[in-house]
């Protein structure tokens, strides 16, 4: 037998025992599953652009808890610029549309919507946003085709 | 390499799953949920984060299904998203001041439960491999996914050359091989 035979051999065992150790969890293979539940019917998406928890490293390493947290999303004929303050278990969003534009804006989150209003500045906020997955859904600005939204961040 | 067919096939998938084909989109997330989750363990995410950053990853690919431009790439278009995403997780959990539930929540990582392999030799074979460098588990993590990776998936989720693939992986499975707790159950010798 060649080593290069073992090693497959050896590989084929990890597999084997990782399917038992540390298998796919049952609950996340279905939340896989019906994540297609949000596939968008109307809207365009606003994709992620940045993030300063990614894109800004000196600032995650300085910065401990509660800091602001800023995103980017493009959406076709606008961006959406988003603040994200506050830790525990709410926080709130300070939003501008770019080029500024009276909207309405809904957060989608995993329970009921809250839904505010973008000014004719372009400017937003919400409060008391839960924790956890959240995406904005854009509507009636004045840059855009249609609807518009985001993908989805953890906050 | 993918052949035709299955490029085809994938393709076939991809729209389908576009158009909310359920059945589509339930073999996409069949055929690589074990790359999904692999990529995850291997950035030693523990149960809680790793489980939000695989919801997040299929989210991503919903929200992307009509911008997928090359189909026979979606396993490599994955690993990428959930290591991403494993990147921002980590950082995002860093920030947290976490309360003491989700300190017990979190408190599983690195501690699978090892009672589950009820042969020793079993045992044996997986705490050699959680001694092994992290380069080496990493790397091994993933390539032990479900369904067996490209290397091109595999460059993918750990941000890895595909050259450096080959060799890394010859030199982790030898040293596994020669473990000598291994050597009792006669692992890595010809059977």
């Amino acid at each position: 037998m060649t080593s290069h035979d073992a090693h497959d051999l050896l590989l084929q065992e990890l597999r084997r025992i990782a399917s038992v150790v540390d298998p796919i969890p049952e609950a996340l293979a279905n939340a896989g599953r019906e994540s297609l539940t949000w596939l968008r019917v109307d809207a365009e998406l606003a994709e992620l652009l940045s993030d300063s928890i990614v894109d800004d490293e000196r600032l995650a390493l300085v910065r401990s808890s509660g800091g602001v947290r800023a995103v980017t999303f493009e959406a076709d004929g606008f961006t959406i610029e988003l603040d994200i303050l506050g830790d525990g278990a709410h926080r709130t969003l300070v939003g501008q549309l770019v080029p500024a534009g009276a909207a309405e804006i809904e957060v989608q989150t995993g329970g009921a919507p809250i839904v505010v209003t973008a000014d004719a500045h372009g400017r937003f906020r919400a409060e008391n946003v839960p924790e956890g997955r959240m995406r904005l859904r854009i509507t009636g600005h004045p840059a855009a085709a249609g609807p518009a939204e985001t993908s989805w961040i953890t906050i | 390499m993918l052949r035709g067919g299955v490029s085809v096939e994938l393709a076939e998938l991809v729209r389908a799953a576009g158009d909310g084909d359920q059945a589509a989109w339930n073999s996409i997330v069949e055929r690589y949920g074990g790359l999904v989750w692999a990529t995850v363990r291997a950035h030693r995410l523990n149960t809680v984060d790793g489980a939000e950053v695989v919801q997040t990853t299929w989210l991503r690919l919903v929200e992307h299904l009509d911008r997928i431009r090359d189909p026979e790439r979606l396993g490599g278009w994955l690993a990428t998203t959930a290591r991403n995403e494993c990147l921002r997780q980590i950082r995002h959990s860093a920030r947290e001041v976490p309360s003491e539930l989700a300190d017990l929540e979190r408190g599983d990582s690195g501690t699978l439960d090892q009672d589950l392999l009820t042969a020793e030799r079993d045992r044996a074979f997986w705490k050699a491999f959680t001694e092994l460098g992290e380069r080496c588990q990493a790397l091994l993590r993933v390539l032990m996914a479900e369904t067996e990776p490209s290397y091109q998936e595999v460059s993918a989720a750990l941000d890895m050359p595909i050259g450096a693939i080959g060799p890394t992986r010859r030199r982790c499975l030898e040293r596994l091989g020669q473990d000598p707790r291994l050597a009792a159950f006669n692992l890595g010798e010809a059977q």
